[in-house]
């Protein structure tokens, strides 16, 4: 496949252009982890006051912070260009990504490379190791062949959800709000067991933005937790599937948007 | 600095948010998400108990610091990457040509970011969380005045804190770290999430030294009555302290930048 | 395809944009995050041309004239409301891959380089991209590193490149592939005498040597005239001269401009028949005659019996001028408008 081998170089070139600025990587990836250590820090906060959340217990929380992690860091690896492509729309960058005989998604996907991914797959390699420590997990071949399938999933997920906030941009133009609140602060739903929502809000986040199917349903599998919420044991297995349906959707809403491009100009 | 030049960068900044009608709609929806997610959280953990009270807050009351709290931190919204843009293009230079203070017309370009987001996001989210949550707000008008004042204050002292991340441009091509590191201490330290009042023993002396509580948790738990009126002007006191302990901080920092700009040109 | 000389082959092209109007001041942008108003803007109106294999081509008009539009079009950026526009046989909106790998692009504001690398690492990517084997690259990069003395800026950053530089830059690296039809959107903007003069010399090398259609956007005068042996001037969508650069000259070459400078403001020039004033500014005025009948002496004989003269001048309209000229005063030319020469 001659176009896998372009993007392998054209994404071999973007690290390249990131290490141009060295020094500032090994304080970046600190910063990330400081942050993420301060969002488990209020977690642990919590929990020394009051024990649980819904009966989850600092291991499985944390069980679920790996999940999330893993989740996010392969998706800024791969979706990273995205959090920024309504500037490539606004300064004309797209033009020039349309005068290139490649695929347009292909070109802004690999256009950049993020050092965050380390900081994320760092936290996730941890969390899992204490969250199955203090959760007791037991780990069969099954977990964890599953394990990275449904990390997998999650990204598809995420990278979607990604994908299709990012095409607004080729509609509205400006669109950093809209993604920030998308892709950054939606996250923060799922830092948490889903089933401390209301049920309206479990539903939402089950069957409409789905970012329950990233860490809390398959949570359970690995856990071996019994249904709570609006769990139903086929859920727990759902994250591939979903992640597939809402990655199609949004490669689907991407080429929408280009042609709305092509119509419309910038 | 003449206050009608103040007022007029005010109106300009303000001008320029007003140009996104999709951004200001996405604006609520993204704070509210916050507001939702953590009275969801607290709701959740304080049911797992009889006891109504937990450190010294009902429940009524963590889910009003929860909206306040969330309130004066969308107040506070200020776009901290202006300073990094102007060394980076290299436009700092005419800071230094112009016969005002970069500091005061850098806080009103702040003050009129914010003027906006309190209109178009605090104000609506606020009535919008009186309906839906269970808020009690004691009506004292000089306990009001208090909050004003607590409020300002803290302001100034995250204008000072932006301020002196931004400068820190002068030395560093990339500040995201910086600014990210800031936010995760901001967001531990300033009891953005959890109020002071739940953080073990041990983490209390470094929130003490720190200036962080004196920019969002104080002004808000002095609002939602948590300070008997006796105590207040103690706190505004020690805020007045940072903001002149931080007024040294970035007069410093302002002129070895300047120093730097002249000799190296940047 | 028929015509194995055709580049470009453009008819009846038309592009319509809904551009939406914000309103003015504070309490306009306050009404429009309510209210928006819409109106349709046609930036191409139904425009013909066509162009020869090896033509040389300025594509010129005021901002906003289309001309930009235009070659998105025809670049496969945007797709037309209307019309049909074929590049080297290939439709550009239907097949945007296939007529990118055929085609050179250079945006003169924006780079195609990668900012933080060595210019070197672009051109080597851009081999990749547009698959071009190591041998041919090895050809054309060797050709273009003569042509434009690429080799003291390859092991660059592009990011510490200056203006005239990095355009030498981009512009190789649109010619990596070695397209037959390369589009220049101002590829001189913002360059200094020296480097324009270097990029002409290029343009007109390649242009020459391997026979590439250019199609050439600017604002600069100079560059048509010492390139552009076709010129399309665009006005409002529509193209309102299509000819030889050298016609439009010759056309306008026996009407010499007299430039007269008084010595007081706010003469007026009448009753000399045959004589407009086509432009003024404080005391200088620039005169044309209208036909050959009136001798050029005899005129300023008459200006100078009646006015006090300070300085005075025959000059032959610079093709700018002619340009102003034309958009100024709306003069109709009564050329073979939308034809091209080369059929």
């Amino acid at each position: 496949m001659e176009a896998i081998k372009i993007y392998l170089t054209l994404f071999a070139t973007s690290i390249k252009a990131r290490m141009e600025y060295k020094a500032s990587f090994l304080f970046y990836i600190f910063a990330i982890l400081s942050f993420y250590i301060g969002q488990i820090g209020l977690l642990f906060v919590l929990l020394s006051r009051f024990h649980q959340i819904k009966g989850w217990a600092m291991g499985e929380m944390i069980f679920l912070y790996s999940l999330h992690a893993f989740a996010y860091g392969f998706t800024n690896l791969i979706f990273s260009q995205l959090v920024n492509f309504d500037k490539m729309v606004v300064d004309g960058e797209f033009d020039r990504v349309l005068v290139r005989p490649l695929s347009p998604l292909g070109q802004v996907m690999f256009s950049k490379f993020e050092v965050s991914t380390a900081a994320h797959l760092i936290i996730g390699f941890t969390a899992l190791y204490y969250g199955s420590h203090l959760a007791g997990i037991v780990w069969t071949l099954n977990k964890a062949l599953l394990f990275p399938v449904i990390v997998g999933g999650g990204v598809l997920i995420a990278g979607g959800i990604r994908l299709m906030v990012t095409a607004v941009a080729f509609w509205t133009l400006r669109n950093q709000s809209l993604v920030h609140t998308v892709i950054f602060s939606s996250k923060e739903f799922i830092n948490y067991p889903v089933n401390i929502y209301n049920i309206g809000m479990q539903f939402f986040l089950t069957f409409i933005f789905p970012i329950a199917f990233i860490n809390f349903y398959p949570a359970h599998f690995f856990l071996d937790r019994s249904g709570e919420g609006l769990l139903h044991p086929a859920l727990e297995m759902g994250t591939p599937i979903v992640g597939i349906i809402v990655f199609t959707i949004s490669i689907f809403t991407w080429k929408v948007g280009v042609n709305h491009y092509q119509s419309t100009g910038s | 600095m003449n206050p009608e030049l103040f007022l007029k960068f005010v109106s300009i900044s303000f001008q320029k948010q007003v140009t996104y009608r999709f951004d200001c709609f996405v604006g609520i929806v993204n704070g509210f998400l916050y507001v939702f997610i953590f009275t969801s959280l607290w709701t959740a953990l304080y049911s797992q108990f009889d006891a109504t009270v937990h450190n010294g807050f009902t429940l009524t009351a963590i889910i009003t610091y929860a909206v306040l709290v969330m309130a004066v931190r969308i107040s506070f919204t200020m776009d901290d990457s202006i300073i990094y843009r102007k060394v980076m293009d290299g436009s700092i230079a005419m800071e230094l040509i112009r016969p005002t203070s970069f500091f005061f017309m850098n806080l009103a370009e702040n003050v009129g970011h914010s003027l906006f987001h309190i209109m178009a996001r605090t104000v609506p989210i606020v009535i919008i969380s009186i309906f839906l949550f269970d808020i009690s707000i004691p009506f004292e008008p000089v306990r009001f005045l208090a909050f004003l004042f607590s409020f300002l204050a803290g302001y100034v002292l995250i204008s000072m804190l932006n301020f002196a991340a931004g400068l820190l441009a002068f030395w560093f091509v990339e500040i995201f770290p910086f600014m990210l590191f800031k936010y995760a201490l901001f967001t531990f330290f300033a009891g953005g999430i959890v109020p002071i009042d739940f953080f073990p023993e041990f983490l209390k002396p470094l929130v003490n030294i720190l200036p962080f509580q004196y920019m969002l948790y104080f002004p808000t738990v002095i609002l939602t009555g948590r300070i008997p009126l006796t105590e207040v002007h103690s706190i505004i006191i020690a805020q007045l302290m940072w903001i002149l302990i931080m007024g040294v901080i970035c007069t410093l920092m302002w002129s070895a930048g300047k120093k730097k700009l002249v000799i190296q040109g940047g | 395809m028929q015509h194995d000389n055709i580049a470009i082959e453009v008819k009846s092209l038309r592009k319509e944009f809904k551009v939406s109007s914000s309103g003015k001041g504070f309490l306009g942008k306050l009404q429009a995050l309510f209210h928006r108003r819409h109106k349709i803007i046609t930036a191409v109106k139904d425009i013909d041309f066509k162009i020869s294999r090896g033509e040389f081509v300025g594509y010129v008009g005021e901002n906003g004239a289309g001309k930009s539009t235009t070659i998105k079009m025809l670049t496969g950026i945007l797709v037309p409301t209307s019309g049909t526009a074929e590049v080297n046989g290939i439709v550009p909106y239907k097949n945007r891959k296939k007529n990118a790998a055929k085609i050179g692009v250079v945006f003169g504001q924006r780079t195609q380089l990668w900012w933080d690398l060595p210019v070197r690492e672009s051109f080597d990517l851009l081999r990749v991209i547009f698959r071009v084997s190591r041998s041919e690259f090895d050809r054309q990069m060797d050709k273009l590193e003569q042509a434009l003395d690429l080799k003291p800026l390859l092991e660059m950053p592009v990011r510490k490149l200056s203006l005239g530089q990095r355009m030498r830059c981009d512009l190789a690296a649109s010619l990596i592939h070695n397209p037959p039809v390369l589009f220049l959107d101002e590829p001189t903007i913002g360059l200094d005498v020296l480097a324009k003069e270097n990029i002409r010399n290029f343009l007109a090398e390649i242009n020459r040597e391997e026979g590439t259609t250019i199609i050439l956007t600017t604002h600069d005068m100079n560059d048509i005239e010492q390139l552009c042996k076709r010129l399309i001037i665009l006005e409002e969508g529509r193209i309102m001269f299509d000819g030889e650069t050298e016609f439009l000259k010759q056309k306008f070459v026996h009407e010499k401009v007299i430039e007269v400078e008084f010595h007081e403001d706010g003469c007026v020039i009448q009753g000399i028949p045959g004589v407009t004033v086509v432009r003024e500014q404080g005391c200088k005025k620039w005169l044309t005659l209208d036909n050959d009948n009136s001798g050029i002496g005899e005129v300023i004989g008459t200006i100078a019996s009646q006015y006090k003269i300070k300085d005075i001048s025959v000059k032959e309209p610079s093709v700018e001028s002619i340009i102003r000229n034309i958009y100024d005063n709306r003069v109709r030319l009564s050329t073979p408008s939308g034809k091209s020469f080369t059929e």
